[in-house]
């Protein structure tokens, strides 16, 4: 759509996302503060859609067709360093697998997010611990920003997110050099796109993403067999289990939401892992 | 020509009739003439006009004398007979310029051969219904397809068989696995594209997009597969078990992404799922498993 969104309040940008989203996410995010003055500043106003020429009554319509980009289901995992080499090399040798396999390379991949925690001061009398908001971005929906929390809701909104949290620095702070993000190729295999990334932290590469897309499915259940026997074909015996997202949840669509969870969780695994030595010793 | 206008004609009393109208003609030019003439010369006053109106009524009276006979004659010739085989198009016949224009001789040797071509087609689809169809025989599919369902003994068909013939379309969703387009003529399927749930199967109007393939290879595939069962179920007679057979065979797709090959039991064979759905059995094999 390439849109500019105009600034109508003072010092607050219209944002496009799901308004039921917006108030779950919300909730868990400002408990304690009153929300009523912020909420006009995160949905566009009526003058503002029309200003835009789109109709109050499609805004979900577009929100999906927006800034959904392709959901297919897929698995996102990580590929353990091989002994006695860096990550760089076995990010080559995985690569060459696929090639093998018949694969090819088309274009390059980027998934990135930031942490941010509840600033001391919003907590009030009632101490709770500060909770944890991840704000993740992925090349595949380049027009979208995913904010989620861990066991919380995930809120898709296009990319004015940022700005706004921005603008909510007195709400919610970064954590310092939490910046982790996974850089790679990706790869067409028949219907099945397989991206391998190396996860970096700053100066330092920490791990190697996996992530397998099946384009065809759109229910996540139906398809992880298929899944598992293609990333058995070149992970071997590094095959992870079924991701906890596609769970039980029999019949329901697959959404982009779920792979940023996945990624997160990535993330946060990584995050806690020791740091891989430059030279050999595992 | 004769043979369509002779039916109910009285040709005795037409040239009767022709007779009537010349004497008729000749009667007015009298008395026109009459009265171009004037009065002859006679001794009084009184006797000329006398005379010229005694002359003036006969003409009147033979020519009121003439109209009702070819009045009554024209009673008695009768019209042609309404009972054209092809309806309005008969009145071309009536056109003279025979020469430059044979449209309606022309038409009538049409029909007359359409006519036999539908009865030895009806013969031949007969005979050849008794062997067995097998996939290897195509054309012969192919043919059976294209024959007409019923056998119309005039070819004055109702608008509304025009309406049918102009290909119906459907949209079959099978579950969140996939939609299908298929398009008929007539009661008869003719192509049929199978795309993925999250595919657009609409164009920019707001049409069904008949035309563009799947973005997937396992839909092409599967769309290749349906091409073939549509040749396979194949019943001229009872297109309404063809349509149904064919539905059958393809809501056996609701588990492609679920059912491993019946024949090597793995889910993947060169990135594909197992795409084939067996005709009698409707068990899953991998396309190169299928025997």
């Amino acid at each position: 759509m390439g849109v500019t969104w105009p600034v109508y309040e003072a010092g607050a940008t219209g944002l496009l996302c799901e308004r039921k989203a917006l108030a779950g996410f919300l909730g868990t995010a400002l408990a304690t503060v009153d929300t009523r003055s912020l909420t006009s500043a995160f949905y566009p106003s009526k003058e503002c859609l029309s200003a835009m020429r789109i109709d109050h009554s499609r805004v979900n319509e577009i929100y999906q067709a927006h800034l959904y980009g392709l959901c297919n289901p897929g698995c996102v995992s990580q590929m353990p360093v091989a002994e006695g080499k860096s990550v760089q090399q076995t990010v080559e040798l995985l690569t060459k697998k696929l090639e093998m396999l018949g694969a090819e390379k088309q274009g390059t991949f980027c998934v990135d997010c930031e942490t941010y925690h509840t600033a001391a001061s919003t907590l009030g009398s009632q101490g709770q611990a500060g909770k944890l908001m991840y704000v993740m971005h992925n090349s595949e929906c380049p027009l979208s920003c995913f904010a989620l929390f861990e066991n919380g809701p995930c809120l898709i909104a296009d990319t004015n997110f940022d700005v706004l949290m921005v603008k909510l620095k007195g709400f919610f702070q970064s954590a310092k050099a939490s910046k982790i993000e996974t850089r790679g190729t990706r790869y067409q295999y028949c219907d099945f796109l397989v991206k391998v990334g190396t996860v970096t932290m700053g100066p330092s590469a920490r791990g190697i993403s996996v992530e397998v897309e099946y384009g065809p499915c759109v229910v996540a259940s139906d398809c992880w067999n298929l899944l598992l026997e293609f990333l058995q074909s070149f992970l071997g015996s590094h095959t992870p289990g079924a991701p906890t997202v596609f769970g039980n949840r029999h019949d329901v669509v697959y959404g982009p939401a779920d792979t940023m969870i996945q990624y997160m969780e990535l993330f946060n695994k990584i995050r806690k892992q020791q740091q891989v030595p430059v030279a050999g010793i595992r | 020509m004769a043979d369509v206008l002779s039916v109910g004609v009285n040709l005795e009393a037409f040239s009767q009739a022709i007779s009537a109208i010349q004497a008729l003609r000749s009667s007015v030019s009298r008395v026109f003439d009459c009265l171009k003439d004037g009065m002859r010369n006679k001794e009084t006053l009184e006797g000329r006009e006398k005379a010229f109106i005694a002359h003036f009524q006969d003409n009147l009276h033979s020519v009121n004398r003439d109209l009702n006979e070819l009045e009554r004659l024209s009673n008695l010739v009768g019209k042609p007979s309404e009972n054209h085989p092809l309806h309005n198009s008969g009145l071309l016949s009536l056109d003279p310029v025979q020469d430059k224009t044979p449209l309606y001789s022309q038409l009538l040797q049409a029909y007359k051969w359409s006519n036999k071509l539908q009865y030895h087609a009806g013969l031949a689809s007969g005979l050849l219904n008794q062997q067995s169809l097998k996939r290897s025989a195509n054309q012969m599919g192919v043919s059976a397809k294209r024959r007409p369902k019923a056998q119309p003994t005039t070819l004055v068909l109702p608008p509304q068989y025009v309406d049918d013939v102009i290909s119906p379309m459907l949209l079959v969703t099978l579950g969140k696995v996939l939609k299908v387009i298929v398009v008929m003529r007539s009661l008869f399927i003719d192509r049929t594209i199978v795309k993925g749930y999250n595919e657009s199967v609409y164009t920019e109007d707001g049409k069904l997009d008949i035309w563009s393939k799947s973005n997937y290879q396992v839909f092409q595939k599967v769309t290749d597969h349906a091409t073939t069962a549509l040749l396979h179920y194949q019943l001229p007679q009872m297109p309404d078990v063809v349509v149904r057979s064919f539905m059958t065979w393809l809501r056996s797709y609701i588990k492609l992404f679920q059912a491993p090959c019946q024949r090597c039991g793995k889910f993947l064979q060169d990135g594909l799922p197992p795409t084939w759905r067996d005709f009698r059995t409707l068990e899953a094999f991998h396309d190169t498993c299928r025997q």
